[in-house]
């Protein structure tokens, strides 16, 4: 069994029409803000159980992976990310709506992703088992290496006072504490609430800063409809598609690698991916006002990321971020164990998977750029229709991951927190960084100060290159900040 | 402008205290015998309340002195109502599920919600506020059986 018989296989009718059900729902997912693709998982799953197994996971996988496309197109054309993972997007991609190039960017979000995914699907199925093995190298020094080169993000999403960057993320880190410690099991911040010792939750977080918190700031500035331009052309000409496709090859190769990664979730690689673009940018002052780049970049990345995660948890069983482990739960009921013995046992069922994903590639191109019309009409509804909808989604978005309206509290206030943010300027981008970091990095430092206390950051090479690159970025990323003015940093990370 | 700045350095400090707080009860209290954890629960989180709390002091130093210029976007007085009671309609509704249950919950902050937003046809309300709501709860809660609270009322 091998791709080219896992390719026939996912053209099967039956299989087809899961995947595009898989895609069709991802992409709708991705564009309504307030439902993520994890939330989405969680309730598609029982109705998949009535389903033979390999039509139930290419569903799966293709409403994973489609929620990536379709977060962006809320991102591009409103500002307001459909998932956590299209936060990036807004940077570049709002701006350019604004000035009028929405078509282009949705195009760019589109081909990137596409050529993030098919990539991604290719280097899976070539080089997968070796990469996986290599990454089973990664100890928790290296994690920890790698993640504190993802923290140094924190001060290039700071836009125009890294103070108050630095001082979200750190925010976020703290937050991100609350409930029981990883290591020792020990409550934190608790407060003798029972809610409170599960801790804070991604996804209602999220919602609340980046959905409830925008619909907050439109409903005060009186937004009739949310978008009222065309979309402009649809397709970017020249230069502007060279640096477009070459951006999406980088974070493609950036991303890919980074989701094979435990715990590295799409969102991680695409802030990565935007800070790399703007690292190496001949115009970084220009990041923020509408380059192609900062589109393709994160949509690239954050979908080769979403592709690659597939990998750990087909080969070893490891989910690398919450779909993934919905995913494994999904097999699991079926009676499927993930691991090395199951790649070889059931390799149809596998290679059938990794051939829908081609597939589904192809789907979501189609959905995506002929019918980005038809998606883009959704943000053309009226605000005042549009707004109670996408408040009432949020609520049922807040609930669905662990089913407790404590979580739909934390949206609201959260809501109300991110349109303090805004007002204030103070991004709310660095918080969610410093959200989804932070305990991964206490985790991979606890445990690498148990292992061979601090001597042992630089003791091993591959965690050594990670601290030194950190260093030199966060030396870099100053020193660029310096020579920008004030004005133009203003407004660029999300507030 | 300084009294934001203010407010602003004075949360951020209490959330870094509330940080060292919190890690020095877990310093103080701590397992002796977690010998594979030498860094414990506490040192971490005292250390981001030490670094929280130098930002929100350099912020304050900086800024409350020289406040920086910031454009000043002047808000509609009805806007800001509008988005106050879009908060508060939120809250309603959250409180009712749990009183009331979803379905009628959702039927009155959709009735609300629409309200707020402008929309002045006493019939188009209503009529969005129901079938929205039926359709909301014929999609999640019984196509996709999620289960929301019933409500007190209803128990």
């Amino acid at each position: 069994m091998d791709l080219i018989q896992g390719i026939m296989n996912s053209l099967n009718m039956l299989n087809l029409f899961y995947c595009f059900l898989g895609c069709f729902f991802g992409t709708l997912v991705g564009v309504l803000p307030g439902l993520g693709p994890a939330s989405t998982l969680s309730i598609l799953l029982p109705i998949t159980m009535y389903l033979n197994p390999t039509g139930s996971i290419i569903m799966l996988a293709g409403l994973c992976y489609g929620s990536q496309y379709g977060g962006s197109t809320t991102s591009i054309l409103v500002n307001i990310p459909g998932e956590a993972a299209s936060v990036a997007t807004t940077f570049d991609g709002f701006p350019m709506t604004k000035q009028g190039r929405a078509g282009e960017a949705l195009w760019i979000a589109a081909v990137g992703s596409f050529i993030a995914g098919t990539l991604g699907v290719f280097a899976f199925s070539i080089i997968g088992p070796g990469i996986a093995k290599y990454a089973f190298n990664f100890g928790p020094p290296e994690y920890f290496g790698i993640l504190f080169l993802s923290l140094t993000t924190l001060v290039s999403l700071s836009g125009a006072s890294i103070i108050k960057g630095l001082g979200t993320g750190l925010a976020g880190i703290l937050i991100a504490s609350i409930g029981l410690d990883p290591v020792t099991g020990i409550t934190r911040f608790s407060l003798g609430i029972t809610a409170m010792m599960r801790g804070l939750d991604l996804i209602p977080l999220t919602i609340g800063i980046f959905g409830i918190g925008e619909i907050l700031v439109s409903a005060e500035a009186g937004i009739v409809k949310i978008y009222e331009g065309k979309l402009g052309k649809m397709m970017p000409r020249g230069k502007e598609l060279k640096k477009g496709l070459w951006a999406s090859l980088r974070a493609t190769v950036l991303g890919f690698p980074l989701g094979l990664l435990p715990g590295l979730s799409p969102v991680v690689s695409s802030f990565l991916a935007y800070d790399v673009e703007k690292k190496i940018s001949k115009y970084p002052e220009e990041f923020g006002k509408g380059v192609i780049e900062g589109v393709a970049a994160p949509e690239a990345a954050n979908n080769a990321t979403s592709q690659a995660g597939f990998l750990p948890l087909m080969i070893f069983g490891i989910p690398t971020n919450p779909p993934m482990a919905i995913i494994l739960a999904a097999l699991m009921l079926y009676g499927l164990q993930p691991g090395p013995v199951f790649f070889v046992q059931n390799s149809e069922f596998v290679w059938t998977v990794i051939g829908s994903m081609y597939i589904g590639n192809v789907m979501l191109l189609i959905l995506n750029l002929p019918l980005v019309g038809l998606w883009a009409r959704i943000s053309t509804i009226p605000y005042k229709y549009l707004a109670p909808i996408i408040l009432a989604i949020c609520v049922v978005g807040a609930y669905t991951p662990r089913n407790t309206m404590f979580d739909v509290w934390v949206a609201l206030g959260a809501g109300v927190m991110g349109y303090i943010m805004r007002k204030n300027n103070w991004p709310p981008a660095p918080f969610l960084v410093g959200f989804i970091l932070g305990p991964m990095v206490e985790i991979s430092l606890r445990q690498s100060l148990s292992m061979g206390g601090p001597m042992i950051f630089f003791t091993r090479f591959i965690t050594v290159a990670f601290l030194v690159s950190a260093v030199i970025l966060v030396i870099v990323s100053l020193k660029f900040f310096k020579r920008i003015p004030k004005v133009i940093l203003k407004d660029k990370s999300g507030s | 402008m300084r009294i934001t700045i203010l407010i602003e350095g004075v949360l951020l400090l209490a959330l870094s205290l509330a940080g060292i707080a919190e890690g020095l009860r877990l310093v103080i209290y701590k397992d002796p015998y977690t010998l594979y954890d030498p860094m414990g629960p506490g040192l971490y989180i005292i250390a981001i309340g030490i670094g929280l709390m130098t930002l929100s002091v350099v912020h304050l130093v900086l800024h409350y002195r020289k406040p920086p210029a910031m454009e000043m976007v002047p808000v509609d007085r009805k806007m800001k109502i509008r988005m106050m009671s879009t908060v508060v309609v939120c809250t309603i509704y959250v409180l009712l599920i749990n009183l009331i249950g979803y379905l009628l919950a959702t039927i009155l902050f959709f009735f609300l919600e629409f309200r707020v937003q402008g929309i002045r046809s006493w019939p188009l309300v209503i009529v969005l506020s129901l079938v929205l709501s039926a359709f909301y709860y014929l999609i999640f809660v019984q196509y996709c059986s999620m289960v929301f609270p019933r409500g007190i009322i209803f128990r």
